[in-house]
């Protein structure tokens, strides 16, 4: 986790696109921005044909180094940036969109019920259908300027997981370029495993058994690219499935004044669920300290009153509905179950509809804090990253969890900001390092809690993937069979290695 | 901040003298606007049309904040008054899970299309109607019409001193509010004799965000037409709400501190209201629209004696509808 930040001097990479949120640092690379679909198509085929690798960047917000090259070419989609096409299906609106359009221009089309299609074939009956009522896209991930490619191929997920999982469940298909330099559709069930082998659309077999790679029997070829970090190739558009938008959002907060109520309280949610409920997270004092000092900075949270004098700890709500009624006795049970863990019913904001983004809003300002502090600190020359957990822990409560932590971290002498997703304990701890030491210390732990969350079920490398940054913790944490299989399917789909390489698996 | 944050009331003692209660009389203009980036605005008498959901001016969400920070900090009764069509209510009642305790919505069809100049009127009749006030706080503008000049043209119409561009209240007494005003980088202290009316700074005033209690607690706004209006006792001093549009321009330059927006001084009521120059009372940001002509009626008969409701109904009614066509 300790990477030389030597900046790069090649004038063929600036130095932003050698590095992404994780501050990761990457080595020389030729950077390419393929301006359309076509120039897209033919770089990636001559490339294969030549041998160089290359590593796909999205928006480079990611948090492991996956975008970051290291050898090779640094191919940038920003351009590949518009929706192509919409299409009514049995199942709902399709929207097909390049792999370089982003969540904020996903968010604001979907509400102004008006795209700029690179397509002219979008029929006039489907536009006038879809825009009869608004849709949405369920997956919510905090960063607004991913893209979707990027999210795909890190199989992000938001709070809004907690009822609609991650963005995995909303892509119907892509548009995949393989090794052998075709581009294909894979769709939902078209390739399957049966009895531990799949059919590849090239023909090929893949030979591998997917309970290893953590998926089910009934898992198709989707379920494999999505989440797959550009290691087996290249996605060029994607089929988002839209959803009809809920008529009434509301946000609620729960500021606590100790960790223990917060934890408590998230606890009687999750015992007694509440039928609106999307999303349940929780934020720690260190976290509510962070948005306290972006505050300073960012203009949007100067928008938003800090959090409550004497604050702890804070429980955020969600409520997705079409009868509202129905949320406000969601909202009063939420305040009667807050008072039940000795909160104050005051020290809480109700936000509907427009203004539940200022949930969102402070929710974000946490992660980009913190990597506001890790250029603090690379600032007094210390190389440091972010070392984070990121996989969910079904079984204990949230309380005994945090609580295991804050021993774990006490007895390191560590510091942690903790903030995340309640619902199996999809919490990200993230460990504040100043020095080698620590960086050691935190580097342990973390394997730890791994190998704990590994035993009892839980999901590891969950929503942000693993990058360069986690390799050597993926190594540690993972059985040895598992991390064999993922290197059965990168060997059977990019023999050559030249689609991201170093990702997730050291050469 | 909340009033426990500042007081405990558990524990007897004697509050700093900032803290005495002096039981004022706060009222806020707000107005919904349209909840799009900009709203469309009817291209021959220029006003903004309004269709869909609205919102609260973001500009007034600091006008309440300072409002209901006084309210906390020297206790007080702070009512929210609105001119705008029905659904207003929604933005009305949104606006009560802050706190206030009261809310006024002046909706009447007769009311629709009004000037900056017919909408000071129609709230300075509403403020006399349910005042006495000690102090009316405004939002400096607003994102549609963006005249800044209700507020001062309130003020002149109530007869009472204004400050416009409020920062930071400083104290506050029965007397007078002591505040700081930014003018581009200068920041000047004053004192406003109340009543008065001010109006805040967006950035100065973070507006506060609704408790969950407060969302779920029943609210009620009180709906008042243009008839309830005409038993304002302000209406004795008017002769009539009729203010015409001649033309509307944009601006060629601004120009700071021509109107009551300056460092706060006591302005006169007018002598003679049919008098009343509304180009005199541009905001402190100058107008973005320039009146190029006023015409002024001739006044009816003027009113020496408090007309009964219904006369001055009739007076009120007949000058919104010239204001409409
Ligand atoms: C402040 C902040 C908040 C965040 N919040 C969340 C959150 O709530 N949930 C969450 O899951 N993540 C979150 N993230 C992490 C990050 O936004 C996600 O990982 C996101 O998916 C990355 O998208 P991107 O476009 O920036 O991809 P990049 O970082 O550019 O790339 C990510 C990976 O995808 C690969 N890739 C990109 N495009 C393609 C393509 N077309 N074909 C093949 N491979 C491709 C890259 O090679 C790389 O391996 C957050 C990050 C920040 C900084």
């Amino acid at each position: 986790m300790i990477n030389p930040p030597f900046p790069s001097s090649d004038p063929k990479c600036p130095p932003s696109h050698l590095r992404d949120e994780s501050r990761f640092q990457g080595v020389q690379a030729e950077l390419k921005t393929p301006a359309d679909h076509r120039a897209l198509a033919e770089l990636a085929v001559k490339s294969l044909e030549r041998g160089q690798p290359m590593t796909f960047q999205g928006a480079r917000t990611g948090l492991c180094g996956g975008c970051v090259p290291l050898a090779g070419q640094a191919v940038s989609l920003t351009l590949l940036d518009r929706p192509i096409s919409l299409e009514e299906t049995p199942e709902g609106f399709e929207l097909r969109v390049q792999p370089g359009y982003d969540l904020a221009s996903l968010g604001r089309d979907l509400s102004r019920r008006r795209f700029d299609f690179i397509s002219a074939k979008v029929k006039a009956e489907t536009l006038s259908a879809f825009r009869s009522r608004p849709y949405f896209w369920p997956p919510d991930p905090g960063e607004r300027t991913a893209t979707i490619g990027g999210l795909a191929s890190t199989r992000a997920a938001g709070p809004g997981a907690h009822r609609y999982g991650s963005v995995a469940e909303h892509i119907a298909g892509l548009n995949f370029l393989m090794a052998d330099g075709q581009e294909r559709s894979v769709r939902r069930g078209r390739h399957f495993f049966r009895n531990g082998r799949m059919l590849l659309p090239g023909g090929q077999e893949l030979a591998v058994d997917p309970s290893r790679l953590g998926l089910s029997e009934e898992a198709d070829l989707l379920d494999l690219l999505i989440g797959s970090q550009g290691m087996y190739g290249l996605i060029t558009s994607l089929d988002l499935k839209l959803a009809p938008a809920p008529a009434h959002v509301w946000a609620l907060v729960f500021f606590l004044d100790s960790e223990e109520k917060a934890a408590a309280l998230a606890d009687v949610f999750l015992a007694e669920p509440l039928s609106p409920l999307v999303s349940l997270d929780y934020l720690d004092e260190a976290s509510l300290k962070m948005v306290l000092s972006l505050r300073k900075t960012a203009s949007k949270l100067l928008e938003i009153p800090p959090p409550p004098l004497g604050a702890a700890a804070a429980v955020l709500l969600e409520f997705h509905s079409n009868d509202e009624s129905e949320i406000e006795s969601a909202a009063a049970k939420a305040l009667a179950g807050c008072q039940k863990v000795g909160g104050d019913p005051d020290q809480s904001w109700a936000l509907t509809d427009a203004e539940a983004e200022k949930m969102r809003i402070v929710r974000h300002a946490v992660p980009e804090g913190l990597g506001g502090r890790l250029d603090q600190i690379r600032a007094k020359g210390y190389p440091v990253f972010n070392v984070a957990s990121d996989f969910t822990r079904p079984g204990p409560s949230l309380t005994r969890c945090l609580a295991e932590y804050r021993r774990d971290l006490k007895a390191q002498n560590l510091e942690a900001v903790i903030f995340g997703h309640a619902k199996d304990n999809n919490l990200h701890v993230n460990i504040l390092t100043e020095n080698v030491s620590q960086t050691k210390r935190a580097l342990e732990l973390m394997a730890d809690w791994l190998g704990r969350a590994r035993e009892t079920g839980g999901k590891l490398f969950q929503e942000h993937g693993v990058g360069k940054l986690k390799r050597e913790l993926f190594a540690q944490a993972e059985k040895k069979e598992t991390v064999d299989a993922w290197r059965t399917v990168k060997k059977t789909l990019d023999p050559h290695a030249l689609f991201n390489p170093q990702n997730m698996l050291a050469d | 901040m909340t009033k426990t944050d500042l007081i405990d009331q558990n524990r007897p003692c004697r509050l700093p003298e900032e803290f005495i209660i002096l039981d004022l009389r706060l009222a806020v203009c707000l107005k919904q606007v349209p909840s799009g980036q900009s709203g469309e605005t009817d291209p021959r008498k220029g006003f903004v049309l309004r269709s869909g959901p609205g919102r609260l001016n973001p500009f007034d969400g600091s006008a309440i904040e300072l409002a209901m920070s006084l309210k906390d900090r020297f206790g007080a009764s702070v009512d929210l008054i609105s001119m705008g069509p029905k659904q207003a209510e929604q933005t009305l009642l949104e606006a009560l899970c802050l706190g206030p305790d009261r809310a006024f919505l002046i909706s009447d069809p007769a009311l629709v299309g009004s000037d900056s100049l017919a909408t000071a009127r129609a709230l300075a009749l509403t403020l006399s109607l349910l005042g006495p006030y000690d102090l009316v706080v405004c939002g400096l503008t607003t994102i549609d019409g963006g005249t800044s000049q209700v507020p001062p043209s309130l003020s002149r119409l109530l007869g009472w001193p204004f400050a416009g561009r409020l920062c930071k209240v400083v104290g506050l007494n029965e007397k007078e509010l002591h505040f700081q005003q930014r003018y581009q980088d200068e920041l000047l202290e004053a004192t406003l004799p109340l009543p008065g009316v001010v109006s805040t700074l967006r950035e100065s005033f973070t507006p506060r965000l609704p408790s969950i209690k407060a969302k779920l607690a029943p609210k009620k706004v009180t709906v008042l037409s243009a008839l309830d209006l005409a038993r304002s006792p302000l209406l004795a001093n008017q002769e009539s709400l009729r203010t015409e549009t001649v033309d509307v321009a944009q601006a060629e330059g601004f120009s700071f501190g021509r109107s009551g927006g300056g460092p706060a001084k006591k302005t006169e009521p007018p002598a003679d209201p049919a008098e009343f120059d509304p180009a005199l009372y541009f905001g402190e940001k100058g107008s973005p629209t320039k009146i190029q002509a006023i015409r002024k009626p001739k006044p009816p008969n003027r009113v020496t004696v408090r007309p009964t409701a219904a006369e001055a109904a009739a007076v009120i009614l007949e000058a919104v509808k010239a204001v409409k066509s």
